[in-house]
């Protein structure tokens, strides 16, 4: 606990409440249908998007995770009204409704999302630390992926290049124990997945991914690593409390299961370190509380006051200029494109 | 003008641009110490070092992601296929990946890469090693796809694609590395999404791209001989394709036979036919005549393998169809 | 100086026409006012008289070909000038090289010299004579007009656009593409011949057969035979489907005592040499009752009713292969010997295929009579620009009630079709009963 400090308790408890009340709201409106498709919420595995994102230098840096990313897109600091209003599919969104929950990019705060393919974006990582070598800029890359992607070749392929070429990256398995429906050690050769990082001369770490502090110490260390050029596996082992998306029945855990990890829950976990350190505040909890309920419920109003796209942008954000398309546009070739001067519709 | 092989002239247009821009690396199996597996990347390591031009492992999947990854954070990275075959396994990353990213992140990436490699057939290589895929890739929007026929066209194609603010896929061919043609000695690109008129006429058009170009033109001079005018236009480009150049001709020949060395359904021959079929209705004299691979697998065996591809006795053949002159 | 030769409107609707046929050639010396090529129009083939003399350098527009009003069919200059100094670019359809068959084997094919025609010359579809005649199996059923296929040929697409643009009927044409299909070496260009699948008849128009237009259409018909239409046809075709579609057409009828009517006739004929005709004493009538209701005498403009200054009275002339209503200008201002005599004129040389467009339309009025065909009573097709037509039928002895007593009269059934856009019912039902009027008091009309 060397990291340890009373102001920086209440800032990852802060970072940890705002995501925890996010979600809740977005799992709310996705059941009044004012979110559709496949909504895949964090709750539970707060402590390692917060964890990381303490130690992240967002200026250099880059995140990349898979699906459920609303977590990380928070805690990389993007604006919870636009993150929302993506969700809700509005032309205001983080990626102007074209890319919905799995899609959130920031890339002035170094968030290169949001990537719908299991596993897909561990290369892509890889390939942006490869960029942040070439051009000695002194960042790394920090890309979360989940259990069941940590089996895909993607993730293999890339480790492998990651070592050979001496990547600033740091690979991040959150176990959440659940790859969709099935248990983790269904399907894992090995009970520790760091152990994986081995096979490629790379340094594995395990960590309890409901500890923030725990895995911030693994996270700076993990960076240290990375930025002298020897990348870093790490498994945050975590849980996630709610379905694999939202339209999962959970058929295959118990709710005594969940109702277990929940007494381990990183807000609670962190909350009674506070406590025992004696730096416990109930009105400023309860203040931070509050301030999160309304940051998610300004989110919602923003999303439902922001307006639907128009049909033209359908046409937009597909090549770098004027679009070439090879069908037609049907119907609605004459609208205009975008506007010159916010290069927005 | 200088003679120069369409290999030449691709190690041409990545040596200038690698000149150019410091951002621009090339990365692939065999492309640096071995020169290339065909030779295309040869003298680049021993010029730019090994920052810049570096050897693989065979992974399609993971060194394609990471060319995605190193192009949206502001690199242009080429990577070489050794052989569009081979591609397959790193479809995910180029269909998923580069061609969406844009898309997704609401216009808030941008993917500068080339993929590039020999497609299409080759010689006694059989069913795995001898595939034309273009249809793969043309299928998805986001993408470009340019297919040089001639070592002018790849050098001029191949430097836009490097300076393309778009994923590009560069469909070479093995069967023209060797072929010679001149290529201007001033540094010249040709625009992606601009069909060139081949050869001009006026009694049926002849759509190629890539490889079967040089068919389409042998065909054309047997028509000639048999006093029919053949136009045959190289698509260039892909996509964007160009519309335009096709159905003027088509306007005024009123005949079109499309040249396709991919199977026939759903490639990109077929939606040229299909294209100008909508497009040109009122000028057509005949069904556009379509020509393509064989639907089968590429045999080994040298005969069939030839007889599976088109030829320039195929087009020929359907350009007197279009004429109603069949024999 | 050279100077081009238009195709010039010769009706006020004509948009273009097509060339029937040459009656000069290339070289040949001519007068102003020489006939120089037969157009044929809406209803008639006409002279196209020679604007200024001179020598006809070059035909541009060769026989068959459509020109619109405007577009060069010829240029005319002294002997030696350069035709192409005033028409450097002669449209491709003009340089048709000579028709030849395709070899059997295209290695046979002729070496093409570059030109605007570069492809083997079409084939056009001119069966040989009598070997095309099918054998006659029945004897022909001589009232039934020229049998048309019902349906067209398979075509490529620009086959269509070219018979479109030339004014061909596809099922006229015969396909040499695979399954018959008509393609664009089928499609006559401008200079060749227009085809026909009349069997042993020319069809090529020349001034030798003025009335070859009409007689083109019935000549030689065959049972089972495909017969194209003629331009007379399409354009009866065309008027009258759109008349009967577009105008709401409403009929009132009367039977009309044509007792007095038909004894001040006999009495006017009374040693004539030529008789006058009732049509002329019953258009003279219609005009009088066309005074007194000019809503009658109108014409529907879409977004106005034009009221026509004068009783412009066509009379439905039937003719072989179609028919045609000669005009008779102003009747109101003319007495029946008059109208009888334009009448006469009118028709003689309708039957020749010989009226100018000016003399065949924009009746204000129609009339058509079937009465010589014993037809008892009919409804006609109202004839644009007029909102009216009036039927009439054959007149008989009937039985009918005068007083109290039956007597025997002579009767005629009379139907004026009306356009209920222009005429509604009241003054439809105002008119005929004056009409009736008139025809059963002419001496009323007359005055």
């Amino acid at each position: 606990m060397s990291e340890w400090n009373i102001e920086l308790g209440w800032k990852l408890r802060n970072d940890m409440v705002r995501i925890r009340r996010f979600e809740e709201k977005a799992g709310q409106m996705y059941g009044l249908r004012k979110i559709g498709g496949f909504c895949h919420l964090y709750n539970g595995q707060e402590a390692v998007a917060v964890g990381f994102s303490s130690t992240v230098d967002h200026e250099r840096d880059y995140v990349l995770t898979g699906y459920r990313d609303h977590g990380h897109a928070l805690a990389a600091g993007m604006e919870p009204d636009a993150i929302m209003a993506e969700l809700f599919g509005k032309v205001t969104g983080v990626s102007r409704g074209k890319g919905g929950s799995m899609h959130l990019f920031d890339p002035a705060r170094g968030f290169l999302g949001g990537n719908g393919i299991v596993g897909a974006q561990i290369p892509v990582a890889v390939g942006v630390a490869f960029a942040q070598k070439h051009r000695k800029s002194g960042g790394a890359t920090v890309v979360f992926f989940g259990d069941g992607a940590i089996h895909q070749g993607a993730f293999h392929e890339a480790l492998n290049l990651a070592k050979i070429w001496s990547l600033p990256v740091v690979l991040v398995c959150e176990n959440n124990q659940w790859g969709m429906g099935t248990n983790w050690k269904r399907v894992s050769a090995v009970d520790d997945f760091s152990l994986m990082a081995s096979a490629y001369g790379v340094r594995g770490e395990q960590v309890d991914g409901m500890d923030v502090l725990a895995v911030k110490d693994a996270a700076t260390r993990a960076l240290d690593d990375a930025r002298a050029g020897r990348p870093v596996l790490i498994e945050a082992r975590t849980y996630r409390y709610k379905g694999h998306s939202m339209s999962d029945p959970q058929k295959y855990r118990t709710r005594d299961e969940v109702d277990e990890y929940r007494k381990q829950d990183p807000i609670y976990l962190l909350e009674e370190k506070m406590k025992a350190a004696g730096a416990w505040d109930e009105e400023r909890a309860l203040a931070q509380d509050d301030a999160a309920d309304t940051m998610a419920a300004d989110a919602v109003a923003f999303a439902e006051s922001s307006p639907e796209p128009a049909l033209h942008t359908m046409y937009e954000d597909i090549y770098s200029q004027d679009p070439f398309f090879m069908g037609r546009r049907d119907g609605i070739h004459a609208m205009p494109s975008r506007n010159p001067a916010t290069g927005r519709a | 003008m200088a003679i120069m092989s369409y290999r030449e002239a691709l190690n041409r247009a990545m040596d200038e641009e690698m000149e150019h821009d410091a951002s621009v690396v090339l990365m692939g199996e065999e492309v640096a110490e071995y020169d290339g597996a065909y030779k295309v990347s040869r003298g680049l390591l021993e010029k730019f070092g090994t920052e810049r031009v570096l050897d693989t492992p065979i992974t399609e999947l993971g060194f394609t992601g990471l060319g995605v990854g190193a192009a949206i954070a502001g690199m242009r990275p080429i990577v070489e296929w050794m052989t569009h075959n081979f591609a397959l396994l790193a479809l995910d990353q180029v269909v998923n990946e580069a061609a969406k990213l844009r898309h997704m992140s609401g216009g808030r990436l941008s993917v500068p890469i080339v993929f590039r490699g020999p497609n299409g057939p080759a010689e006694y290589l059989s069913s795995q090693h001898s595939q034309a895929l273009a249809s793969y890739w043309v299928h998805v929007p986001g993408l470009k796809v340019v297919a040089p026929s001639n070592p002018a066209d790849a050098y001029g194609l191949l430097k836009s694609a490097i300076r393309d603010d778009d994923p590009v896929v560069v469909l070479e061919s093995e069967m023209l590395y060797s072929d010679k043609g001149e290529v201007p000695d001033e540094e010249t690109l040709v625009p992606i999404g601009k069909a060139a008129i081949a050869r001009a006429g006026t009694d049926v058009t002849i759509v190629a791209f890539g490889r079967p170009v040089k068919y389409a033109l042998e065909a054309a001079a047997l028509l000639e001989k048999r006093g029919v005018s053949a136009e045959v236009i190289d698509l260039r480009s892909l996509r964007p394709l160009d519309e335009g150049t096709i159905m003027e001709s088509v306007a005024r020949t009123g005949r079109a036979v499309v040249v396709d060395e991919s199977w026939p359904a759903a490639s990109v021959g077929a939606y040229v036919a299909h294209r100008i079929a909508v497009e040109r209705f009122d000028s057509l004299d005949a069904p556009v005549e379509f020509v393509s691979s064989e639907d089968v697998p590429m045999p080994y065996n040298h005969a069939l393998e030839l007889a599976v591809q088109p030829s320039a006795g195929k087009i020929v053949a359907a350009a007197l169809r279009a004429l109603y002159l069949e024999e | 100086m050279a100077e081009t030769i238009m195709m010039t409107a010769l009706s006020p609707t004509m948009q273009d026409g097509v060339i029937a046929g040459w009656l000069v050639s290339e070289g040949q010396a001519v007068k102003p006012g020489d006939a120089l090529c037969e157009i044929e129009t809406d209803k008639a083939t006409m002279p196209y008289e020679s604007p200024r003399a001179g020598t006809i350098l070059k035909i541009t527009a060769l026989a068959g070909a459509r020109a619109a009003v405007g577009e060069t069919i010829a240029v005319i200059g002294k002997p030696g000038e350069d035709w192409q100094s005033v028409v450097p670019a002669i449209p491709a359809i003009t340089a048709i090289p000579a028709l030849t068959a395709i070899p059997a084997t295209s290695s046979a094919l002729p070496a093409l010299e570059a030109g605007p025609v570069p492809l083997p010359a079409p084939v056009i579809a001119v069966p040989s004579a009598p070997a095309a005649v099918p054998p006659l199996n029945e004897p022909a059923f001589p009232s039934l007009g020229p049998s048309l296929p019902a349906s067209t040929p398979p075509s490529s697409p620009l086959a269509r656009k070219l018979a479109r643009e030339r004014g061909i009927d596809l099922r006229s044409l015969r396909g040499t593409g695979p399954h018959g299909r008509v393609i664009r070496r089928d499609v006559p260009s401008a200079g060749s011949v227009v085809p026909s699948t009349f069997g042993g008849e020319s069809s090529t128009a020349t001034h030798a057969d003025r009335g070859a237009v009409a007689a083109r259409t019935t000549g030689g018909r065959l049972r089972g035979d495909r017969v194209p239409i003629s331009k007379m046809r399409s354009i009866i075709a065309g008027r009258l489907g759109t008349s009967w579609t577009q105008a709401p057409h409403f009929f009132v009828r009367a039977a009309v005592d044509m007792e007095k009517l038909l004894d001040l006739r006999a009495s006017v004929n009374a040693g004539r040499d030529r008789p006058v005709g009732l049509n002329a004493f019953v258009m003279r009538l219609v005009a009088a009752a066309l005074e007194r209701h000019p809503i009658i005498n109108a014409s529907w403009e879409g977004d106005a009713i034009r009221y026509r200054p004068a009783a412009d009275i066509g009379l439905a002339v039937a003719l072989e292969g179609g028919l045609v209503t000669p005009v008779v200008r102003a009747c109101e201002r003319k007495g029946v010997e008059e109208i009888d005599a334009e009448l006469a004129d009118l028709v003689a040389r309708a039957r020749k295929g010989l009226l100018s467009p000016e003399e065949y339309s924009e009746a204000s009025f129609t009339i058509s009579n079937l009465g010589s065909s014993g037809v008892e009573e009919f409804t006609a097709i109202i004839n644009p620009p007029g909102s009216a037509i009036l039927a009439l039928g054959a007149v008989s002895k009937e039985a009918v009630v005068r007083g109290d007593d039956i007597v025997a009269r002579r009767m005629m059934r009379i139907t004026v079709s009306s356009d209920h856009r222009v005429i509604d019912g009241a003054a439809a039902a105002s008119f005929l009963s004056d009409l009736k009027a008139l025809l059963e008091e002419p001496a009323r009309g007359l005055l």
